[in-house]
């Protein structure tokens, strides 16, 4: 049964492979999921990823916080990178080409994540639970031939923009006699910037232009008579030129670089480990282990007709207290995703081997001695994700979860859910 | 793009006097940068500085030097910028300025005084 149910997979997994894309990236993959909302088994809206001590701050004071006391909020999640709390002297190519070590310092994670389970004796009462994960990427895998594009795209508009920049904050520091004084200093040093690059056609071209778009465009029809006035022109210049990042969209020519962080060829390897607690009366003082787990995720990508194909591996051990019978898990399996522009699709498939206790037995040494059945069982899933804008998603995921010995009541998994990136890093669509 | 200004004092009195001041200025936290200044002798510098050459302690004694860079975000992480001077071996503590969003620039006027 299960087979006719899912014939028509391989079928739409390729689909995208037979059309022509213009562009494609990896990371529109990026994932609304940390260790802590996995161990939990749960699919928030957003996690918060604050990126200062101020927002961390900000963000456990709002959601933990109730008046004088402590609270634990329902649905949230929350990932900190700690090594960036700090300002680091790191540059650009050293952030996106780690070595192993610097890559497992930089990419570090700490994940927290609340949720609600029903309980299994009781299904009208809920289930408090909080889980904790650590996250970090052992091998970050290699950079793409593109990002030196990138870099120098960006790195050429400020190149533009930073002279001009000088020269007006430079101004600020002399006296003029009046307007023509200005223009005369003005003239000056953007014609010495010129003739430093003068084999620059192209470089001429754009500066000159940002001349008469920041300079001129403020000096015409003004014949200012005193320094003061002088001043108040230069101060009218460099706010023209502070506005000209979006002249020359720098934000999305910066974002186009950090998308490397993500976007690279390769072997790649991140590690993860995680648990949880759960509070059976609701109450803060009292609380059990629930799950724990550890797991690797090797995996690799590559681009083939503009479709960008992700193969991702999974060993994982999990023990899980929740069930009545608690069971340690060994999941091995694999993700398949393909993704073209706004449209992504996956299978998953993950085969677990499971070891359940049955009964433990007190020995007169002292010792104890378990009873153990072995089971396997297997998920699997199929997932679309289409991104509606660069923040929001809507997902939906079909398919066979596992079903022996775990806290969930039947087998069935069929999510529809909106995801809104807020916090995270944000993924451009490539239309 | 969000400005930052602010001033270094630079204390040339143990550094040996017949070897000449170098000036490096790095962007840090991964981000992308872009440097300029005039330099003593009328010369702009451009881009990336990495040891150069300012001219001997007396020479640059009770002077300043104003520097111009733009930091742009390029880090997934943090929004945070941060701007890292070094005066031959000796590194500062570094300047920092929040991005006003993703990927924004801050441009950083930073001006040296050697005493």
């Amino acid at each position: 049964m299960l087979r006719s149910s899912f014939c028509w997979l391989p079928g739409l997994v390729a689909l995208p492979l037979l059309v022509n894309a213009q562009a494609l990236r990896v990371d529109d993959l990026y994932a609304v999921s940390s260790p802590a909302t996995t161990i939990l088994g749960v699919q928030p809206a957003e996690i918060a990823r604050p990126k200062s001590y101020k927002a961390l701050e900000t963000a456990l004071l709002t959601n933990f916080s109730s008046g004088s006391s402590w609270q634990i909020p329902v649905n949230y999640a929350l990932e900190v990178t700690p090594y960036w709390f700090k300002p680091r002297d790191i540059s650009v190519r050293q952030l996106m080409n780690p070595t192993t070590g610097a890559s497992l310092k930089q990419s570090f994670s700490i994940s927290v994540a609340t949720g609600r389970r029903a309980s299994l004796l009781d299904s009208t009462r809920t289930i408090q639970q909080l889980g904790f994960g650590l996250r970090a990427t052992l091998f970050p895998g290699q950079l793409t031939t593109a990002f030196d594009t990138d870099l120098a795209a960006l790195s050429s508009r400020l190149a533009i923009i930073a002279p001009a920049r000088y020269i007006l904050e430079a101004g600020r520091g002399k006296t003029f006699a009046n307007g023509n004084a200005l223009r005369a200093y003005l003239d000056k040093e953007f014609g010495t910037v010129i003739n430093d690059r003068i084999t620059d056609k192209a470089y001429i071209r754009d500066f000159t232009q940002l001349q008469i778009d920041v300079v001129e465009s403020v000096l015409l029809g003004r014949y200012p008579e005193n320094n003061a006035q002088c001043q108040l022109l230069l101060g009218q210049m460099i706010l023209k030129l502070s506005d000209y990042d979006k002249t020359y969209k720098l934000a999305e020519l910066a974002k186009k670089v950090e998308r490397h962080y993500y976007f690279r060829k390769g072997f790649r390897m991140d590690v993860a480990a995680a648990s949880s607690v759960e509070f059976p009366t609701n109450d803060f003082d009292y609380s059990t282990l629930a799950k724990y787990g550890i797991w690797a995720t090797p995996g690799g990508s590559w681009i083939w007709n503009n479709v960008n194909l992700e193969v991702l591996g999974l060993v994982r051990f999990m023990s899980n207290q929740v069930v009545t019978d608690p069971t340690r898990n060994w999941d091995v399996g694999s993700r398949v995703a393909a993704n073209w522009r706004r449209l992504s699709l996956s299978v998953e498939y993950i085969h677990r081997f499971q070891n359940t206790t049955l009964q433990r037995i007190p020995l007169p040494t002292g010792q104890t001695d378990r009873l153990l059945r072995s089971d396997q069982d297997y998920r699997l899933a199929m997932g679309f994700e289409y991104h509606l804008s660069d923040r929001f998603v809507l997902a939906y995921a079909l398919g066979r979860n596992f079903s022996l010995n775990t806290e969930f009541n039947g087998n069935l998994i069929s999510i529809l859910s909106f995801n809104a990136g807020l916090s995270g890093p944000t993924v451009k669509i490539a239309d | 793009m969000r400005d930052f200004t602010n001033s270094l004092l630079v204390d040339l009195s143990s550094h040996p006097a017949n070897q000449p001041v170098s000036l490096t200025i790095r962007g840090g936290d991964g981000d992308v940068n872009y440097t300029v200044f005039k330099d003593f002798t009328g010369r702009y510098a451009y881009g990336n500085i990495v040891n150069y050459a300012l001219g001997h302690p007396a020479e640059l004694r009770g002077k300043s030097l104003l520097t111009v860079t733009l930091v742009t975000d390029t880090n997934p992480f943090t929004n945070r910028t941060s701007l890292w001077f070094l005066v031959n071996d000796h590194r500062f503590a570094p300047f920092t300025a929040d991005a006003d969003a993703d990927n924004g620039t801050v441009s950083y006027s930073i001006t040296l005084s050697f005493v």
